[in-house]
């Protein structure tokens, strides 16, 4: 699908402290409609509190969140969900003693008489069709993050955020992912992704923003914030450039 | 419901219906206890086997239903009309207590319960003037429904909360009940209302045990305040709900059937040792059969089916 100007998502001057650690320092950021977005950073950098905070299972921050022209800061997860706004987690979280099938009926809207047959046909379509009746906890690791993010397809959101959804997932079935957020992109879904495989995120994101210590440091295509220096300084602690590395193997 | 446990239902309540013809009062009385501990072990299922908030202290409802019921009564209310006004009160007063409590997880909630439960008995063991205090209130003979009449009201109540269960269980709320328990923010994350679900559980869990309560006033014609505000009351529908299988239907049924055959043998047997064998089959179930005895027949099923994919496959 073909992006629009308009973003799906914006965040204005987003704070979240935590005592006296500030996990995020005025972020602004926009996803625009129909994009596939990266979000990322050095560990610790408040990637996932960002999500916590958007998705509103954490809601201590201040600030503003835009979803879609509405103000959704302070709403609860359920209702950011019902609106369109969905997200996986980093560690697994299916429901281990729900079937298959469950795991993913349960997370239909409620008056969604087809929620069965859709989920017959997210299965076919990663062909976990054969696991319907089997219960989460049964799962591969990398089966169980599957369903996990086949599960927030179901409400058919219109925004998707990813949290290294193929960490722990062997390759044929991560393939078998990004095709799906491809394929789906393609149909109009719109995906921020947090994802530490610059190869991934330099193939799937038109854009990229990088956060560290709260901040964001860098936004653009991935072609201009690989050579920013101060996402460098992130990453590796100092700035690498190219004067710098040939000084580094002249004493080597 | 699938149509062989429909068929087991009316089996089973055809079968209740019709002992009294020919069995004795000791009989009776020893199935309309029977039939009330199915009635609280589904109806603690409801909120606790459903979405994992283990509460201690779903006697406080039982508690306020045979006060209530016993105060209805001597006032003057039909006995039938008290039963489902005292299941109604419970209703009601588990609508505020679910509200605070209910925002507390695991050990918290367990806790908060039980004290809720000792609350109850504090009140109608301070409030001499309405409860007569520890003495207790004795019905009249003369305004109490007959030993049949009770009978058949349990049996009504512990076939409606089964019925509920089953209705619940098989309705896309149960499913969401059943997320809850299994990870309340990751069911959250997915739509899922938890506030209002489990408010909603809890007041269906407290409606049968306050009418159940009434029927035990009427039936014991005395209400004091240990015996029907009785942590151990409570400590039996967990027993029962676990050994049988928590947070399914028949379980409870299962649980309950098994705990009450088993007391009733042993009791006249081997008074010393009844609670002792009921601790030991527990602690057995919960050692090798954590999903309960119901969960037997599902290892089976699943173990069939894994042989017969091997078999498909090979």
């Amino acid at each position: 699908m073909a992006e629009r100007a308009d973003p799906i998502l914006r965040t204005h001057d987003l704070h979240r402290d935590f005592g006296g650690v500030h996990a995020l320092r005025g972020v602004d950021l926009q996803v625009r409609r129909g994009s596939i977005t990266g979000l990322i950073g050095p560990n610790g950098s408040g990637k996932t509190t960002f999500f916590q905070v958007v998705s509103g299972v954490d809601r201590g921050a201040s600030g503003e969140v835009w979803f879609d022209e509405q103000q959704i800061l302070g709403l609860k997860p359920y209702e950011i969900y019902q609106r369109g706004l969905a997200r996986t987690f980093q560690l697994s979280r299916v429901f281990p003693n729900l079937t298959v099938l469950e795991n993913l009926v349960v997370a239909a809207h409620r008056h969604d008489a087809g929620a069965r047959e859709r989920a017959l046909g997210l299965l076919e379509r990663v062909k976990l069709q054969d696991y319907l009746q089997v219960r989460g906890e049964d799962l591969s690791y990398g089966q169980q993050k599957l369903v996990e993010f086949l599960r927030v397809l179901m409400s058919e959101p219109s925004l998707i955020l990813l949290d290294e959804p193929a960490a722990g997932v062997n390759p044929t079935l991560r393939q078998t992912l990004w095709e799906m957020v491809r394929h789906l992109n393609a149909l109009g879904t719109t995906f921020l992704v947090i994802e530490h495989n610059m190869e991934v995120i330099a193939d799937l994101c038109t854009e990229v923003y990088v956060l560290s210590e709260g901040e964001i440091i860098a936004h653009g295509d991935f072609a201009a914030i690989r050579n920013d220096e101060r996402v460098l300084e992130a990453y590796f602690g100092k700035a690498r450039t190219p004067a710098a590395d040939r000084g580094h193997d002249a004493h080597a | 419901m699938p149509a062989r446990q429909m068929l087991l239902a009316a089996l089973l309540v055809g079968l209740a219906l019709v002992i009294p013809q020919f069995a004795s009062d000791y009989y009776v009385s020893f199935l309309l206890q029977l039939l009330m501990m199915v009635a609280l072990a589904q109806s603690w299922n409801l909120i606790s086997g459903m979405t994992g908030y283990v509460s201690f202290g779903h006697a406080a409802f039982f508690g306020i239903g045979a006060y209530a019921g016993t105060l209805l009564l001597q006032g003057g209310s039909p006995w039938w009309l008290t039963v489902l006004e005292a299941g109604a009160i419970a209703g009601l007063v588990s609508v505020p207590l679910g509200l605070l409590t209910l925002r507390l997880r695991g050990p918290y909630f367990a806790i908060a319960m039980l004290g809720l439960n000792e609350v109850g008995r504090a009140i109608a063991t301070l409030w001499v003037d309405v409860t007569r205090g520890g003495n207790g209130i004795t019905i009249s003979p003369a305004i109490l429904p007959s030993l049949s009449s009770n009978y058949y009201t349990m049996l009504l109540l512990a076939a409606a909360v089964t019925a509920l269960t089953a209705w619940v269980y098989h309705r896309r709320f149960g499913l969401e009940l059943r997320a809850i328990r299994e990870d309340e923010g990751a069911a959250e994350m997915v739509g899922v209302n938890t506030t209002r679900n489990k408010l909603t559980a809890f007041v269906l869990s407290a409606l049968v045990p306050g009418a159940v309560g009434t029927v035990y006033a009427f039936y014991t014609s005395y209400v004091n305040p240990s015996s029907v505000f009785s942590p151990a009351l409570n400590i039996q529908m967990i027993v029962m709900v676990i050994l049988g299988g928590s947070g399914t239907v028949w379980g409870p049924v299962l649980g309950a059937t098994l705990v009450m055959i088993l007391r009733e043998l042993l009791w006249a047997n081997f008074p010393a040792l009844h609670l002792a064998a009921v601790g030991g089959l527990l602690l057995l179930c919960m050692l090798f059969l954590p999903g309960g005895l119901l969960s037997l027949g599902q290892s089976r099923r699943r173990l069939r089916a894994e042989l017969a994919k091997g078999g498909g496959s090979g």
